[in-house]
């Protein structure tokens, strides 16, 4: 199975993906039908799963994996240093969204949606662990304090 | 190998969402940072913070598996031991016993 890593420029190059296009009339036409679903697919995937090569001609996975760059938090007040990646996993109807390095998800309908849910999160972080002091902080949250403020500038008070 | 094992046995429960931020809230008593969208909970150990986790809202819907599986994740549970915990055998005090073995 073929693993392509996406790496966009910026979040506005994000397409959506139409997740009908996992139910693809196979029809025998194609030898390999796992590789010409993926190739489908506007931005490069990671699928999940196993692909069901149904009687009828039609394959199905159960969700796909995409990883999108987050660099921005799209809020005047604050600055993105440092681009996270998000892992998006896409089943039908709904998207989950999560930066691990933070502990970061969301869930919900549309990218969007997601998108802006993580950016809140990146800011509520931020504004939550940058004002405690470091001896407050157990191991983990010490940690995420450091990538949030080596990552995020605040420029308007 | 029977760790490995009893993973991949535990079975994540589909809780509403109502039933696992009334746990959350009354079992583990987190000090809650208000939301837009979610309220977040900052959970400390010795006065020492050492998870901060979203805390469902209050709807009667099931939580969806990868927002459980992430939570679980967050409160430094296993599968089992969150399922406990809602279903009341888990106790507060035996849940910060876990929580300061794995933190």
């Amino acid at each position: 199975m073929t693993l392509q890593e996406f790496e966009p420029s910026t979040t506005e190059n994000i397409e959506p993906i139409i997740f009908d296009k996992s139910q693809c009339y196979y029809q025998g036409r194609y030898p390999n039908p796992e590789k010409e679903y993926i190739d489908s697919f506007v931005l490069p995937v990671k699928p999940t799963g196993k692909f069901f090569v149904l009687p009828e001609g039609i394959f199905n996975i159960e969700s796909i994996h995409v990883y999108l760059n987050l660099n921005s938090l799209n809020n005047e007040n604050f600055i993105l240093k440092k681009t996270f990646k998000i892992k998006l996993k896409i089943e039908p109807g709904n998207y989950f969204g999560e930066i691990k390095e933070l502990g970061l998800y969301a869930s919900g309908s549309t990218l969007e949606e997601i998108i802006e849910e993580l950016q809140y999160d990146l800011i509520d972080n931020y504004e939550c662990f940058s004002v405690l002091p470091d001896n407050e902080l157990g191991t983990e949250p010490l940690n995420w304090k450091k990538i949030l403020v080596d990552s995020i500038e605040k420029v308007n008070e | 190998m029977l760790i490995v094992l009893k993973k991949l046995m535990s079975k994540i429960i589909p809780f509403t969402e109502k039933e696992i931020r009334t746990k959350i809230k009354s079992k583990i008593g987190p000090e809650i940072k208000r939301g837009t969208k979610h309220d977040k909970g900052l959970i400390y150990l010795d006065e020492i913070v050492v998870a901060k986790v979203k805390i469902p809202n209050g709807h009667s819907t099931p939580l969806s598996r990868d927002n459980q599986r992430h939570l679980i994740q967050s409160l430094k549970l296993e599968a089992e031991e969150f399922n406990s915990l809602i279903k009341c055998p888990l106790s507060k005090k035996e849940y910060y016993q876990l929580l300061k073995e794995r933190v």
